[in-house]
């Protein structure tokens, strides 16, 4: 994260801290679409998405405002592993039902195997074989390659020092060409 | 299919994948309620420090560190040749983009919109000695601190009527007067003829609402104002747009019968009339005004000067028109400062954006809240 948005958040978490609804706002405008994108690929349906993410904003105002001792040194870092927190919980609570037809927008259209090499790999075939890898495996990749974190910021979130990170990246890559039939 | 393709692909979930509009904008609306009812903290000591701290780390973050750090220590020893090389320093000198840098800082210091607005007014001072000690082969340069004195303007503009102070009106009156000097003074090449007229008609404006502002102070009793004071002051208002009509005559006399005579609306009247009787129009106005500050009746004498003054932009406009002959469009002004532009875009939460002044096209039509009838009460 470069220096300037790093100051800049820590000044909207100071305001947040304080009641300042439009620092609020800012984060929220911010970040809704990337953390929606990380819970949709993990839980599968839209509306448990949504409530996730729209849990997860709540939980960050309610940490910051009533807790005087509140310290967030990376709000990305911090939020998205909310995120996984509030999914662990789900996870917990309630019976996985997973159906690939209940995935917001993804459909297979293929069995993996049976995908030709000449045939142009489409976006949803990726992210039907993005909801098959294991939930850390995924969390990874979406985190390198579609929101375009680091390692180290990956790390952080995970809770892996960025070495293991690394190699879990390249693992899951690995994975996922697989299971696009590349390899 | 390759790596990059694959990451390619991956990339392009970003822009694909996104929450639905509606729920995204519905989740806002409801998270906002929801946080509403808490009442917000005041921050205690170490807090400001830390937030005025953060903000000067976001000003000079992106700023090359050794010309600031040069500068810093040549200020803090008081080494005399680097402190007047930074002062005096233009666009292009290796110093400008500090100068302007240290000058974000100090905005950024700045927490009421009253202070604000007051350095505001001496950026806008400075941008224009710049453009004056610039040499007239710095185009580029030129039209970029016309923009930028035209922005702390506006900011300035925006500030006084923040406040609504007649106190800080009357060092605005001051400093404006001193502008409007400056700026009659200006050589100004073809370039810079657009931004040059808007910083006319923006630094008017600002006369004009400090002075609306004293007025109403005195109408309200505040800050003991002497009705002297507020007479001369504006008479002198009126003495300024007499001499503007008596300027404008001249170039209706000399328009060419050949051409169609310029015609102004009149407001007042729901009317359209030929420049000549708008340009009396005006005076009979200006007249009027004068017979009331008289009878000290200020506030009325103050609406028949505004009054005035509406219909003399207005037959200026008219006439600059009909004098310009169908020409290309002048070049863009896109003039670049080096260094980044004082003027932060952040408005803070209580306040209004200003006025984009570039978006003025013709130097005829000033921007568009030039109807001065601003903090008059009856």
């Amino acid at each position: 994260m470069s220096l300037t948005r790093r100051i800049e958040e820590e000044i909207l978490l100071l305001k947040i801290k304080h009641g300042d609804q439009q620092a609020f706002a800012t984060v929220y405008d911010t970040y809704v679409d990337s953390l929606f994108r990380f819970v949709a690929f993990r839980v599968r349906t839209q509306e448990l998405a949504q409530d996730i993410t729209s849990e997860l904003f709540l939980k960050l105002w309610q940490y910051l405002t009533q807790n005087n001792e509140a310290r967030v040194k990376n709000l990305r870092a911090y939020l998205y592993q909310v995120a996984r927190n509030l999914i662990a919980d789900h996870y917990r609570s309630e019976q996985k039902t997973l159906s690939l037809e209940e995935a917001i927008d993804i459909g297979a259209t293929h069995a993996p195997g049976q995908l030709s090499p000449e045939m142009r790999l489409s976006l949803r075939d990726i992210e039907s074989a993005l909801t098959k890898l294991k939930d850390e495996w995924q969390e990874v990749v979406v985190l390198a390659y579609v929101e375009g974190l680091k390692p180290h910021e990956i790390a952080i979130i995970i809770n892996k020092s960025p070495a293991a990170t690394r190699v879990i990246l390249h693992r899951a890559l690995q994975e996922l060409k697989k299971l696009l039939g590349q390899l | 299919m390759s790596d990059h393709k694959l990451f390619n692909q991956l990339k392009e979930i970003q822009v694909t994948k996104r929450a639905p509009a509606l729920w995204r904008e519905q989740t806002r609306e409801r998270l906002l309620t929801l946080t509403e009812t808490q009442t917000s903290r005041t921050y205690n000591f170490s807090e400001v420090v830390s937030l005025s701290w953060s903000r000067v780390r976001l000003v000079i973050s992106p700023v090359p560190i050794m010309p600031m750090l040069v500068v810093m220590l040549g200020l803090i020893f008081g080494y005399a040749p680097i402190s007047q090389a930074y002062s005096a320093s233009l666009p292009g000198n290796l110093f400008y983009p500090v100068k302007r840098t240290v000058e974000r800082v100090e905005l950024s210091l700045r927490s009421t919109p009253a202070t604000q607005g007051l350095f505001h007014l001496k950026l806008a001072e400075r941008r224009l000695n710049e453009f004056n000690n610039l040499p007239p082969s710095a185009t580029p340069a030129q039209a970029g601190l016309l923009r930028d004195y035209n922005i702390d303007l506006s900011f300035a503009q925006a500030s006084l009527q923040a406040a609504d102070d007649s106190k800080l009106a009357m060092q605005y009156d001051e400093v404006a007067t001193e502008l409007e000097n400056k700026l009659a003074n200006t050589k100004v090449s073809p370039n810079s003829q657009t931004s040059y007229n808007v910083a006319v008609v923006l630094t008017d404006k600002l006369s004009a609402t400090a002075l609306a502002v004293l007025v109403d102070a005195h109408q309200n009793g505040q800050n003991g104002l002497l009705p002297a004071a507020v007479a001369q002051r504006l008479e002198s208002q009126i003495s300024k747009i007499q001499n503007k009509l008596n300027n404008m005559e001249n170039r209706i006399s000399e328009f060419p019968e050949s051409k169609s005579a310029p015609r102004v609306v009149l407001e007042t009247k729901q009317t359209v009339v030929p420049a000549k009787e708008a340009s009396r129009e005006a005076k009979k106005s200006l007249t009027e005004a004068m017979v009331l500050i008289q009878k000290k009746e200020f506030t009325l004498a103050l609406q028949k000067v505004q009054e005035s003054e509406d219909i003399t932009t207005k037959t200026e406009a008219a006439i600059t028109k009909a004098e310009t002959p169908a020409v290309a469009t002048p070049t863009e002004e896109q003039g670049k400062v080096d260094g980044a532009t004082t003027t932060t875009p952040e408005v803070k939460p209580n306040e209004t954006a200003p006025v984009n002044p570039e978006k003025v096209e013709k130097p005829a039509e000033p921007t568009p809240s030039t109807n001065t009838n601003t903090n008059v009460k009856q």
